[in-house]
């Protein structure tokens, strides 16, 4: 390498042009450079409150609305998302019980009345609630600002933390997307 | 010699010499009773020594020479072994007593002009020197007579100045104490080594062993040389006289050693790194024993280093880090390497400049070093200042979902000459290891250049601590403003280079 381009670098464009391709075609496809998707399907055959969760390298993973969620599908208005208050104080807190896939860690209402009920999906704890999250950016930006919660999984082994969950080719099968 | 003579001619110091010739300790464990400092005495051969102790005894008696002179003198197994020091500082000038350091210096090649001892003398002989003290104040009671033991010179003292004397000699080193290089060396006499258990049968000296577990052994504690000494001062000589032996037995064994430890103290040496690869890592990147990169900056010219110094081992501390993928470009970043026990501790700059060619040399496309050069233990404080209060420049490739236009390029470079604060929350990628925090950073310039459709570069100077990738894609919102809300679309860095750690390294580069 000469000093000229040791000061200033001259990048190949044609190393990027895949990548480039891809994200003109999605812009959010850059999230798969730092994610692994996967989403939760609802369980009830009536419903379709589906959740997206993205694991990062270092296996924490991202909660939020799948596309197919009921908030993102129809133009509800929502009125309030409520932190669950004792998943939120046992934040920072060492030595805490692992969070069942079950657990509620956050309900959203709408200005009908209707409650939709947010479970971590994995087993693990929670280690950051999007404290900037509003009602806006919720249904605005669903995919990145509007994410919900961040959780760390007891189980280390991607396998085993996401045994709940089906990778994103799966869950557009099975929603028909 | 003459004011050994004359300062140590009455009838005190007689009845000690007399006392000890009894008991056939050595010459020179005789001059440690007799309080004598002058080490340069000790020099001496035995046969002058004990012409001197025996004139000091016979001014006031008829014999001209006690008993066991000539058996002292003896050249054969018949020379008893000295009680107090097993012989230790008998042979403390000969090749007995020389030849494992000399081995063990010359196996290893050192390169170093000064050396520093550290003696670790056997356990047995407290109680021995004891004994004897303690025998010697009941032949002066015998007499009628008192005696004040309290300045008599502990073996350890006058065995270092002669060991250290015949090696500087041998070696052609100057013994200093502030020497870095140190050779430790421990004696150690099987026979006598529980001698001090004694202590444990006598109540007045409140002496107790504990046993604890440890890596599940059972192992006695409490017996360190301090406790034994603490608990000796306790015993009345009455006590010492029923249970221990007094005057302490006859040795059939001299002194033993373990292996000598020979070991320089570390040396640095210090530089800049450029690193021209997005494969390799600052230090070995191994999780769970797989190794995640092929190689690093530190293995890279730390192995070739390790040659050039004949070290033992190596640390590589550098003026903060980059990712793998990121090149560290420009003039380089801040590093050092700590030397750990060097054989040779000093390379001269010609020898670094021809360490660093070959380590460049043979790393041609991963990395480049320079300034390599040695610095102090004090430069490098320097370097973890830099780490947390330094401003950093970088270059970065960058995808926006808009298309690239002129305007763009103006919004960004309006901050070109004005700083922009951001508040980033710790990046999800480190938060598994990092506190969750908000974080104001600054960001002190921005400069863009188009590139084609979406692509463009940018130049950052950014405040120390900013996470850079996280400033361009968002982080989910977690750092804000990000690059994405200022341009209002989808920001994605696709390569990113450090140009410049603004850090003054190595010092005494001009």
């Amino acid at each position: 390498m000469n000093s000229e381009s040791l000061i200033s670098p001259k990048y190949d464009l044609s190393l990027y042009k895949k990548i480039s391709e891809k994200y003109e075609k999605n812009s959010l496809a850059y999230l798969e450079q730092y994610y692994t998707k996967n989403f939760l399907i609802d369980s009830s055959e009536n419903t379709t409150e589906d959740f997206y969760i993205y694991q990062a390298p270092n296996k924490l993973c991202v909660i939020g609305l799948a596309p197919t969620h009921p908030l993102l599908l129809q133009s509800q208005k929502v009125k309030s998302i409520k932190f669950d208050e004792k998943v939120s104080q046992s934040i920072s807190k060492k030595r805490q019980i692992p969070l069942s896939a079950k657990s509620e860690i956050c309900v959203i209402t709408t200005e009908e009345g209707k409650n939709y009920s947010i479970k971590a999906g994995v087993v693990g704890w929670v280690i950051d609630f999007n404290i900037k999250l509003d009602v806006d950016m919720l249904q605005k930006k669903p995919f990145t600002d509007g994410y919900i919660a961040i959780i760390k999984p007891k189980q280390d082994d991607p396998r085993k933390a996401l045994n709940l969950c089906i990778n994103e080719g799966k869950y557009k099968e099975i929603r028909n997307l | 010699m003459q004011h050994v003579m004359k300062n140590y001619v009455n009838l005190t110091y007689q009845t000690i010499v007399d006392t000890m010739l009894d008991i056939k300790c050595c010459a020179r464990c005789i001059f440690r009773f007799l309080g004598i400092r002058d080490y340069k005495c000790y020099a001496k051969s035995e046969e002058v020594l004990l012409k001197i102790l025996n004139r000091i005894r016979s001014t006031l008696q008829e014999d001209s020479q006690h008993p066991s002179t000539n058996i002292l003198l003896s050249k054969t197994q018949d020379k008893p072994i000295c009680t107090t020091c097993f012989d230790l500082i008998y042979q403390a000038d000969t090749l007995e007593c020389l030849w494992p350091i000399i081995e063990s210096f010359n196996s290893h090649n050192f390169q170093v002009k000064t050396f520093n001892l550290s003696i670790t003398l056997p356990s047995g002989i407290i109680i021995n020197n004891h004994s004897v003290k303690v025998y010697i104040r009941q032949k002066f009671r015998e007499r009628n007579l008192t005696v004040d033991l309290s300045n008599v010179i502990d073996l350890k003292e006058p065995f270092k100045y002669l060991l250290g004397w015949s090696i500087e000699k041998e070696l052609d080193l100057n013994h200093s104490f502030q020497s870095p290089f140190i050779i430790s060396i421990e004696y150690y006499h099987g026979i006598t080594q529980q001698n001090h258990l004694i202590l444990t049968r006598i109540p007045s000296a409140e002496f107790k062993l504990k046993k604890v577990r440890m890596k599940g052994k059972a192992v006695w504690t409490g017996d360190s040389r301090n406790n034994i000494i603490a608990a000796l001062e306790k015993v009345p000589d009455s006590d010492f006289i029923s249970i221990g032996n007094c005057p302490p037995l006859e040795e059939k064994e001299r002194w033993k050693n373990y292996f000598p430890i020979l070991e320089h103290s570390a040396v640095y040496v210090g530089g800049r790194y450029i690193k021209l690869s997005r494969e390799i890592s600052q230090s070995p990147w191994i999780i769970n024993g797989e190794r995640l990169a092929k190689t690093s900056v530190s293995e890279c010219s730390g192995e070739i280093l390790r040659e050039k110094f004949r070290c033992d081992d190596y640390n590589f501390v550098a003026a903060g880090r980059e990712d793998v993928n990121v090149r560290m470009l420009g003039n380089g970043r801040p590093f050092y390497f700590e030397i750990i026990n060097p054989r040779k501790p000093f390379l001269s700059q010609q020898e670094l400049d021809d360490a660093q060619k070959e380590i460049n040399e043979t790393q041609k496309d991963l990395i480049q070093i320079n300034h390599l050069t040695m610095v102090t233990e004090r430069d490098l404080v320097i370097i973890k200042e830099g780490e947390e209060t330094k401003r950093k420049t970088y270059s970065a490739l960058i995808w926006i979902s808009k298309i690239v236009t002129p305007e763009i390029i103006d919004k960004i470079n309006q901050y070109q000459d004005k700083e922009l604060t951001i508040q980033q929350q710790t990046p999800i990628r480190v938060l598994q290891r990092r506190a969750q925090m908000i974080r104001p950073k600054i960001i002190y310039s921005m400069k863009a250049e188009a590139l084609e459709n979406h692509f463009l570069t940018m130049q950052l100077q950014t405040e120390a601590g900013t996470y850079i990738k996280e400033f361009i894609h968002g982080d989910l919102g977690r750092t804000k403003p990000s690059l994405g809300d200022l341009l209002d679309c989808y920001a994605d860095i696709l390569a990113l280079d450090v140009l410049e750690v603004d850090l003054k390294w190595p010092p005494n580069n001009n």
